[in-house]
């Protein structure tokens, strides 16, 4: 192994520092899944016969699929019949009232996440709500938000205080029986969030979400959904974390968000999911669905930083439904040791004068795996469209791959697609002329990285690129922005 | 999987051919056979649900009632057979194997057999004599036992052509191979051949081979090739694939090559005419410091549907490798390009290049694309990219203000887009065939345009 | 300052220096020249320690310290500046924060603390003026887009921020138009001082009518076959260097 190789295995190796356990007394399911289990937790979450028959029907069609193997990813088929499918912290009769009234060890878990979810929440500006295991437990900023006429909530609550919203927009993006994982999500979804931003409203600060899975063998599936009603803008965070364990725990969230004419979302990922250890065992399953629907000018912005999970296995999509709707995709994703992850987006240009933008980076290590597969589709009507897509792999070490697998279907001249991609490993001309200057050699490594990824980073919000630096295992200052 | 019926009738069809061979080949040909047509039957066709297949539906071919026909139809009248090897050839001369569907024909073909260092023969003829040099290398690389077709083309061996090149012997003419599919309306059953190509490039040997498809008449055919190339330490081999046949031909076809060390290839393929053609071009770079390059234009019109899937597979270190593939799409024609390439660990010090570029000059044309780069070793330096778009509008008023006409300056636009590929073509007299094939295709402007 | 003392170095296995000897002294500028392939670069890399420079034979010492046994940051905290013939672009790395963290890995080294941003900053700024640096270009990333003069401007600009005890610059002309050439001539001859080294690697004599060396040592199949002063440049002008492959050795 060259000293680079080692440089960066340093860096890859470098401890999972979220992976502690908390000891909060969980209501817990037994393990399976039937049709009394889609019944079960509808009946916990008190919700209104029309959201069962959507689960059962969700749930019925599950039973029919198979699960997709397309994907450049291996691992031992997954019991679902092993699986948890609900797991909330027992807290006092009725739940939390307020952040006062939450369990502190769960607080304390979200300060040891670094998550503003309490005072600082304030201070940074930003609004939370905080997913553990599959309960929403805390938002904050409500009352404020609501002065606005922004909805931001656990979806649980939203089911109950704004039915008509949801059941209108709940799988008008992501159907029940859009895929294995989003069917299987629709059937047995537990809590997640739900927001909405009035007509013409921008969101004045940040919204949040930080998932967290805490109890063993129980599944994640969260459901998000977010509308943007007509020329609103909301910009929207999600983080992800989980404790270390050694059986595989399998997540499967649904994110749906709407952007009615002229609104904007951008909406921002850091996941860092508990990718395994060195030897690839344990970590997270990691099976995301998620798409957004453009209308007439509307714009969707998904930012990714992927650097947990054993495997990830996610595209998200936009739909670039009205005309002049616009769709970016920008992606870093960082696989070390035995990770896999087979991400990429979607872009399906139906309307006139539709764009879309994807970069994504990905930097393999390791024994990892890495895929980027992206489809961009234009549709016979979609006079003007236009799409540039750029794929570029860094390959750090002989034994891990990259892999780029794109698909391109158009169907109207008018439209103009470009795609490129590369990739290389880091060059030995610039690793040297950094320790020429004087800077170590993971230090070197870690610099370049961030160079290599930085069109993307720099999309995050402030907030998140913080952390997102950090987890690319880098110091950043000054280099990004 | 395709319904059983359609097997059925392909299944009958193999058998009857088995009949009539009874005793005519070698026993290791038999085999082969006999392993193929067991392996085309558990493969069945392949549908849309294959990854490789998602963009093309083979049901014409299925469904379709296609026959084996092992008489070459009946082609005496020399002022038909000189203009149908001019339009497969135009000025191109050199030694040739004239196929008439899939069938060697001794009249039209000139072996060449005065060329030192140069052994052509009918593959019919291979077999006979169990060349030993043809029972080392034939079917050792198309894959029958996960290809369909390849499968299915091995259940009809019987002819085609041997292309065997000695050790450092260059050839200079071109090693012509010409395809002629002559099918009578009358039968019910269409016509279907499957003829084999075999290309033995000896170590640092230079030649080159252009092969050519044309249909004689409008009837529909079904032409199932497959070619296996190997190309031995320090060769250089141009082959050149010119496929001109009529709308109502389904074409598909699979070739493997093999480069040892220090070895060169370069591989070009013209679509213009079928209904229907898929070609699997596989080339696996298997010696160090190998070099090959895949080139293809399709210009399609009407219905027309090419599917061209590349694979690259760099399996040692220090090869190169570069694929340009284009496609003009007017009309309703739709053309796909899958373009692979695959680094395999320890293949250190690769690179490779890979660009796919469709021009669409109809509103109901479809280009589809899927570049890929499967890469499992970290030295290494590949790029792919790939672009869709129509004629560039600035260009076109450029030219219409210089008082060039819309039609033409698309025209003249068109061909400048298209013939990148031809002009790459060193034989003077192919490249000059090929680009008045491109013209013709593009219509009368552009040769005055151009003239 | 700098000795070194018969070494012997291979490049993927083929000899490249073959008993070079040379001593710099604090404050003197050395000017090598030689032939294409002559080992020029060759030495700059084995002083400056890159991967796949194999000494076999031979010393090398920095202040009475044993180079061999230093990574190439450490001989860089040292005080080994090295300006690249080719400086290689690093996209999306920002040039100042480069050359930040440059600085402070050597101040800590030697036991300083951290400049701060602000501090930094300021230091940017003088050093910039000196080689008539544009402060947008200082804010790009590390050389990506920059012209061969621009670059050249860039490593000057780095040395003077990093001030070394030792610097080597390879073909610091090469690309240069006369204007550029002056202005880089300017920015180093403010740089030289009595404690401040410099090997100047130069195929051509015109980067010695700017920059005055006081030694020349002519290099010709991985050794030194003549030294001189400065008159010896003029030789090299009016002959070439096929003469000297004749000479023996200094």
């Amino acid at each position: 192994m060259s000293d680079e190789n080692r440089a960066l295995q340093e860096l890859a190796d470098s401890d999972y520092k979220y992976g502690f356990v908390s000891d909060i007394e969980a209501d817990t399911l037994p393990p399976g899944l039937n049709e009394e289990t889609v019944a079960f937790i509808s009946a916990k979450k008190e919700e209104p016969a029309w959201l069962l028959d959507w689960r059962m029907k969700a749930y019925r069609h599950w039973l029919k699929m198979e699960e997709p193997t397309w994907a450049h990813v291996g691992y031992p088929p997954i019991d679902y019949q092993g699986v948890s499918y609900y797991s909330a912290p027992k807290s006092p009769e009725d739940g939390p009232k307020s952040l006062d009234e939450v369990d502190p060890e769960l607080l304390a878990t979200y300060e040891k996440l670094g998550i503003p979810l309490h005072e600082r929440a304030a201070l940074a500006g930003i609004a939370v709500d905080a997913v553990f295991d599959s309960v929403s437990v805390a938002t904050t900023f409500k009352d404020e938000l609501s002065k606005k006429g922004i909805i931001f909530g656990s979806f649980s609550d939203s089911v109950k205080e704004h039915p008509d919203l949801i059941r209108k927009y709940l799988g008008s993006v992501v159907p029940q029986g859009d895929n294995f994982f989003a069917a299987l999500n629709s059937a047995v979804f537990s809590d997640g969030s739900f927001c909405y931003i009035p007509k013409g409203v921008r969101c004045p600060m940040e919204l949040s979400t930080y998932f967290r899975i805490n109890a063993a063998t129980v599944g994640q599936f969260e459901r998000t959904l977010l509308v943007a009603d007509e020329d609103a803008y909301v910009s929207y965070l999600e983080g992800c974390t989980a404790p270390m364990r050694d059986e595989n725990q399998l997540h499967a969230a649904v994110v749906e968000l709407v952007a009615l004419d002229g609104a904007q979302i951008k909406y921002s990922t850091v996941q860092n999911w508990y990718p395994g250890n060195k030897d690839g065992v344990g970590g997270i399953y990691n099976f995301v669905t998620k798409r957004g629907k453009c209308m007439n000018r509307a714009k969707i912005s998904w930012t990714q930083v992927e650097t947990g999970s054993a495997i990830t296995w996610k595209y998200p999509s936009c739909i670039l439904q009205g005309d002049d709707s616009v769709g970016e995709f920008y992606s870093v994703a960082m696989t070390a040791n035995h990770q896999q992850a087979d991400t990429g987006s979607k872009m399906i240009h139906i309307g006139k004068n539709t764009k879309s933008h994807i970069i994504s980076k990905g930097i393999s290590s390791g024994k990892s795996e890495q895929a980027y597969r992206g489809l961009v589709k234009i549709q016979r009507g979609a006079t003007g469209a236009r799409n540039y897509s750029q794929c570029d792999s860094l390959l750090l070490g002989d034994q891990c791959g990259a892999h780029t697998f794109p698909y391109i279907e158009v169907k109207n001249p008018s439209s103009v697609v470009e795609h490129e991609a590369s990739t290389s490993k880091i060059s030995e001309d610039q690793l040297f002329y950094c320790q020429q200057r004087g800077l170590s050699q993971e230090d070197s490594v870690s610099m370049i990285v961030n160079g290599f990824c930085k069109e993307v980073l720099k999309e995050l919000p402030m907030e998140f690129a913080v952390e997102a630096q950090a987890l690319l295992g880098v110091s950043l200052e000054g280099a990004v922005g | 999987m395709s319904t059983g019926n359609a097997m059925g009738h392909f299944l009958n069809e193999i058998e009857k051919f088995d009949d009539q061979q009874a005793g005519t080949q070698p026993a290791w040909v038999g085999t082969l056979r006999e392993f193929a047509a067991e392996r085309f039957d558990q493969l069945g066709f392949p549908s849309t649900k294959h990854e490789e297949w998602r963009w093309t539906n083979i049901s014409s071919v299925s469904q379709g009632h296609f026959a084996y026909s092992a008489q070459p139809a009946n082609l005496d009248e020399p002022e038909i057979l000189r203009s149908a090897l001019r339009s497969a050839l135009g000025e191109v001369s050199g030694p040739r194997v004239v196929l008439v569907n899939g069938s060697f024909s001794p009249a039209l073909s000139d072996l060449g057999a005065n060329i030192k260092g140069l052994r052509l023969l009918s593959l019919a003829e291979a077999l006979e004599e169990s060349d030993p040099r043809v029972e080392a290398h034939l079917c050792r690389y198309a894959n029958s036992n996960e290809l369909a077709f390849a499968a299915l083309n091995t259940a009809f061996l019987k002819d085609g052509a041997v292309i065997e090149i000695d050790e450092s012997a260059c050839i200079d003419a071109p090693i012509c191979i010409v395809s002629l599919i002559s099918a009578s309306k009358k039968s019910d059953l269409s016509l279907a051949s499957y003829p084999r190509l075999l290309i033995l490039a000896g170590s640092n040997s230079r030649a080159t081979v252009v092969e050519s498809t044309i249909n004689l008449g409008e009837a529909e055919s079904f032409l199932n090739t497959v070619s296996e190339v190997v190309v031995d330490e320090g060769a250089s081999l141009t082959h050149v694939r010119l496929q001109n046949t009529n709308r109502q031909n389904l074409q598909v076809s699979t070739l493997q090559a093999r480069l040892a060390e220090q070895s060169r290839y370069a591989l070009t393929t013209f679509s213009l005419g079928g209904a229907l053609t898929r070609n699997d071009l596989t080339v696996k770079l298997a010696g160090p410091e190998a070099s090959c390059e895949v080139n293809g234009l399709c210009l399609l019109q009407q219905k027309q549907h090419v599917d061209n899937n590349v694979i690259v597979d760099h399996a040692v270190p220090e090869c190169t490798s570069s694929q340009i593939f284009k496609a003009v799409l007017d009309d309703e024609s739709r053309s796909i390009f899958s373009g692979k390439v695959i680094v395999q660990p320890d293949a250190q010090k690769t690179f490779a290049e890979q660009s796919n570029r469709s021009l669409l000059l109809s509103d109901r044309a479809e280009s589809d694309s899927r570049p890929q780069l499967e890469i499992y070793a970290d030295d290494v330096k590949c790029s792919h990219g790939a672009t869709t778009g129509s004629l560039n509008e600035e260009a076109l008023f450029y030219l219409r203000s210089r008082g060039i006409s819309p039609e033409t300056a698309r025209v003249l636009l068109t061909e400048a887009f298209a013939r990148e590929i031809a002009d790459n073509i060193e034989l003077e007299s192919l490249r000059e065939h090929v680009l008045q094939l491109l013209r013709e295709k593009l219509g009368e402007d552009a040769v005055e345009a151009v003239a | 300052m700098l000795e070194i003392k018969d070494v012997h170095a291979t490049v993927g296995g083929s000899e490249i220096l073959n008993g070079l000897s040379l001593t710099v002294n604090p404050g003197e500028v050395h000017a090598i020249m030689g032939p294409n392939g002559s080992g020029k670069s060759t030495l700059s890399n084995v002083i400056t320690g890159r991967d796949g420079y194999e000494v076999t034979q031979g010393s090398l010492s920095f202040e009475g310290k044993n180079l061999l046994e230093m990574p190439p940051e450490i001989r860089a905290r040292e005080g080994i500046f090295l300006s690249f013939q080719y400086p290689v672009e690093i996209p999306g790395v920002n040039n100042t924060y480069f050359l930040k963290a440059a600085l402070n890995a050597k101040r800590e080294h030697h036991g300083l603390e951290a400049l701060d941003a602000i501090d930094f900053l300021d230091l940017a700024k003088e050093k910039r003026e000196l080689v008539e640096l544009d402060e947008k270009l200082a804010n790009r990333n590390v050389n990506e887009g920059f012209s061969g003069g621009e670059k050249k401007r860039n490593e000057i600009f780095q040395m003077a921020v990093l001030e070394p005890k030792l610097a080597i610059l390879d073909e610091v002309d090469s690309g240069l138009d006369i204007d550029a050439l002056r202005v880089i001539a300017k920015g180093i001859n403010s740089l030289r001082s009595p404690e401040r080294s410099m090997i100047l690697i130069t195929h051509y004599q015109r980067l010695l009518d700017y920059i005055q060396p006081d030694f020349i040592h002519v290099l010709s199949e991985g050794r030194i076959v003549r030294s001189g002063g400065k008159e010896l440049a003029l030789e090299l002008e009016e002959k070439g260097y096929s003469w000297l492959e004749k000479e023996p050795a200094a």
